[in-house]
């Protein structure tokens, strides 16, 4: 009897060992993600909620490999003035409860958007471009004044508070998609401001109308996504089922991933990339995401244009991104990365605008930085104040301010002191604009330079270091009003030169690659789209 | 033979009675055990200890490094240089880091830093253990029993939890204090050290207090002292002549065994981000660090992982041998 106990339990324990085998044929695709993306199309503010949403919803645009195409709408029409846009929506689109979408849904959802009462302080942003949706949502005007109309089911019409030369562009933004009310549940009562989007977790109730549907969630363990057999396109759809396996620690990942348990990720410890480059398993594009330093421009001593110039002259980001963070990285030479759309097909806009400063520190631009810095009247850094950094602690972090500190002090002659801390703290530090220096960065919404420059303006909630330069805001507002490429990107090129040449109202560090852990062998056909997002719907798993 | 007139009166002993020992008489004495201190005798047992040597001599290495090294290194915690991530080689003993740092000269800081905080802690809870538990020993009664209830009860907080919170909560005030231009010098240490020196002390003297407590009670009631107080010693002379150092050996004990403990609280700490400030680096900040790439660069995992368990191991088994030794039951 206990002889029969002990092998019932050990076959019991062998069970929990062998992953159950998916039906034969089945193209499942199984990835790495941090936890607890958030899948509330006006919530979520992180690339990972983005990335799970575009599969999971389909808006009026989509993003292909090399631009954007219109995606659940068939044709658009543009009024002379670019003020109202007319679009007309595919008959066939169908929510995954067999529903169609219509243009109801739209609307629903852009009144969600700028709905004082729902929506986060990043979305006003995005809600401001529609017809009186900053006023909706300072509380100004009613819910039912904003420019967004059902003409019928099928006819959805978008009137824009002005003409907006990139918002065809911005429509591929998961905050633009359709929306259905019914599914939407905001828990009463309770005070934390995950309960707001809580109601996206439960798969059963959460209705999409994507190529990919939600089947489990668990916000902690394990988000499972396949094909949506209502999607009228579902035979392009390649992938049958996505299973993602959230966890935060990217040792844990990277440690998944090797012992084959899951087959792709885009995340892992910077210094093991020599290795896994050497192995075969790395496979990148440059991405569009800039990291840089957030300023205080209003503080003693950084308010002086002169010294943030010095701060970025005297650091080596060729060295930081090349040596010091593993190779990861592009360094930074202007603020916008490359990748953009520019004035010709063959040319981006990182291109047609040139450099601003250099990638390297050369002796002569650390003479000029301590030249600078003693015409600010800090010579050597003589009375200069405590240089305070506060980051949220993290390995590259870490690296990144010792290297920073050290570069500072040395040429510069300031004392810097680190600040390390938990994420929350200091989040919420930035956001309330109490810092000297900490870091940021942004990968853009929509695919144009317009993305990057935004968030500069005046007043701008990621704008923390509260930069202010009227001529940035003007050149910025006339390139949002200019339809013609050429002297719309001029505009926008002005504006970076004011901001970065002028001002270093930021100092630009390093983009990201875009990178895709996989082995040849297992995985095939993986594409990055021009966001340079994983096109993980056309991937083929061939282990 | 001169005798003290004094003595022989205060005892009422006449010249008289008072009569030579014979020479074999001398020699039955002779033959007794010769006459050896309380130290003398700790000591030899410990030297018989053959571990407890080879761990002290390691122990004594490894502090002479963390004192000495960074003086004799010409590189600097701090220093950067463009040669990363780099193998061991005669410049550089243990390679580099990935910001060209000297790896051997950090780990000699780091074990300085470690061993500071555990001596450091070991020094501040001897003082408030020793004090507290005298205290309670002394009075006694209802004062000894409440000061004994309270101790009880701050060691069922859970303390981890409480350090963490405490080495967070204690930086701001610790920073402003700093600002304070009477304070200037604690602010080159550093508030995350001292913050750590604080919560650690706060925590730790607990176990030293009951110990004291108990090794004094303990002593009161032997005879000796009995025999001590009937003879009229004062309360000065019975505490600091009998119960002390015949505690000495419990209060040693007690304190070796904290020093590990600090070391490993201060590790953990460092680990987990709320100990030194960058760029000083302790040995738990350093397996933080290596952390990061430990599939592809393991040794500086390995590097300060080894030293902190070699010096709490040095700690451990050094205190266990202590112990031994100054037990004088323990004679064979």
């Amino acid at each position: 009897m206990k002889k029969l106990l002990s092998i019932v339990l050990c076959a019991l324990l062998l069970l929990t060992v062998v992953p159950f085998a998916s039906a034969e044929g089945e193209n499942v695709l199984t990835i790495a993600m941090g936890t607890k993306p958030c899948l509330d199309l006006h919530w979520n503010a992180g690339s990972t909620g983005a990335t799970l949403m575009n599969m999971l919803y389909e808006g009026l645009y989509r993003i292909t490999e090399n631009s954007i195409e219109l995606a659940g709408a068939t044709s658009r029409d543009v009024s002379e003035d670019g003020l109202t846009w007319t679009f007309h929506l595919r008959e066939d689109a169908k929510w995954s409860d067999g529903k169609p979408v219509t243009a109801g849904d739209y609307v629903y959802s852009m009144k969600r958007l700028v709905d004082p009462n729902v929506s986060s302080s990043y979305m006003i942003d995005y809600g401001q471009y529609l017809k009186n949706g900053l006023a909706i949502s300072n509380g100004e005007k009613a819910l039912d004044e904003l420019g967004v109309k059902a003409l019928d089911d099928f006819t959805l019409e978008i009137q824009l508070e002005e003409a907006c030369s990139y918002f065809e562009s911005m429509l591929t933004y998961t905050a633009y998609f359709p929306l259905r009310e019914d599914c939407v549940g905001v828990e009463e009562g309770n005070e934390a401001r995950e309960a707001q989007w809580n109601w996206a977790w439960d798969a059963e109730r959460h209705i999409t109308n994507g190529r990919m549907i939600m089947t489990s969630c668990d916000p902690e363990q394990e988000i499972v996504l396949e094909k949506n057999p209502n999607y009228y396109g579902k035979d392009d759809v390649k992938l049958d089922k996505l299973v993602v396996k959230l966890l935060d620690d990217t040792n844990t990942t990277l440690q998944l991933f090797e012992t084959g348990v899951v087959d792709m990720i885009d995340s892992f410890p910077s210094e093991e990339t020599e290795r896994l480059k050497a192995a075969g398993y790395y496979h990148s594009v440059p991405s569009l995401y800039t990291r840089f330093l957030l300023i205080n421009n209003n503080a003693e001593g950084l308010s002086d244009p002169r010294v943030r110039k010095a701060l970025s002259l005297v650091i080596d980001r060729e060295f930081v991104s090349d040596v010091t963070l593993g190779g990861s990285f592009i360094a930074a030479d202007t603020y916008v990365g490359a990748g953009f759309p520019g004035n010709t097909d063959a040319a981006d806009f990182h291109t047609d605008g040139g450099p601003l400063f250099s990638k390297t520190a050369s002796d002569e631009d650390i003479a000029e930085a301590q030249k600078l810095m003693a015409e600010a009247g800090y010579p050597g850094g003589a009375g200069f104040p405590l240089l305070t950094c506060s980051y949220a602690s993290s390995p590259n972090y870490d690296l990144l301010f010792q290297y920073l500190e050290a570069v500072w002090s040395e040429n510069l002659g300031i004392t810097v002191k680190l600040d390390p801390m938990e994420g929350a703290t200091m989040t919420e530090l930035r956001d309330a604009g109490k810092f000297l220096i900490t870091p940021q960065g942004w990968g853009p919404d929509w695919l144009d330079a317009s993305n990057m420059l935004s968030i500069f303006v005046t007043g701008n909630f990621i704008n923390a270091g509260r930069y202010s330069n009227e001529k940035f805001d003007e050149a910025y507002a006339k390139a949002k009003v200019t339809f013609e490429t050429e002297p719309r990107l001029a505009l926008l090129h002005e504006a970076e030169r004011i901001l970065i040449e002028e001002d270093m109202g930021i100092i630009p560090l390093y983009h990201r690659h875009a990178v895709a852990l996989y082995r040849d062998s297992d995985v095939s056909n993986v594409k990055f789209d021009a966001d340079r997002k994983v096109m993980y719907c056309d991937v083929v798993v061939t282990k | 033979m001169q005798y003290n007139p004094e003595l022989l009166k205060k005892y009422d002993i006449s010249e008289e009675d008072l009569v030579q020992a014979t020479a074999s008489e001398k020699e039955g004495i002779d033959q007794m055990r010769p006459s050896v201190t309380y130290w003398k005798d700790a000591f030899a047992r410990f030297r018989r200890n053959k571990l407890a040597i080879v761990m002290f001599f390691i122990l004594t290495v490894i502090i002479l490094m963390a004192i000495f090294g960074p003086i004799a290194s010409p590189y600097t915690y701090k220093g950067q240089s463009r040669d990363v991530r780099q193998g061991p080689s005669w410049q550089h003993w243990l390679g580099t880091d990935n910001l060209g740092r000297d790896q051997f000269t950090r780990l000699m800081y780091g074990t300085r830093i470690s061993l500071l905080v555990g001596v450091v802690t070991m020094v501040l809870v001897c003082l408030i253990g020793i004090t507290y538990g005298g205290i309670a020993a002394y009075v006694g009664g209802l004062a000894d029993n409440l000061m004994m209830r309270f101790v009880d009860l701050m060691m069922t907080i859970p303390s981890m939890l409480i350090i963490i919170l405490l080495s967070v909560v204690l930086r701001d005030p610790l920073e402003s204090l700093f600002n304070n231009p009477t304070f200037s010098g604690l602010a080159t240490i550093g508030s995350g050290l001292i913050s750590i020196f604080l919560v650690l002390a706060l925590f730790n003297w607990l176990g030293m207090a009951r110990a004291v407590r108990a090794s004094l009670l303990m002593n009161r009631s032997q005879e000796y002292v009995l025999a001590s107080e009937a003879m009229g010693a004062r309360s000065k002379w019975v505490l600091t002549k009998h119960l002390l150092p015949n505690s000495i050996g419990v209060i040693i004990i007690s304190a070796t065994g904290v020093v590990p403990g600090a070391i490993m609280t201060e590790s953990f700490l460092s680990f987990i981000g709320l100990g030194v400030s960058a760029p000083m680096p302790s040995l738990g900040s350093m397996a933080n660090t290596a952390l990061n790439g430990i599939i592809s660069y393991p040794q500086n995992m390995l590097y300060p992982a080894f030293l902190i368990s070699m010096i709490i191991l040095c700690f451990n088994i050094l205190g266990d041998a202590l112990r031994d030794a100054l037990d004088p039951k323990m004679r064979k």
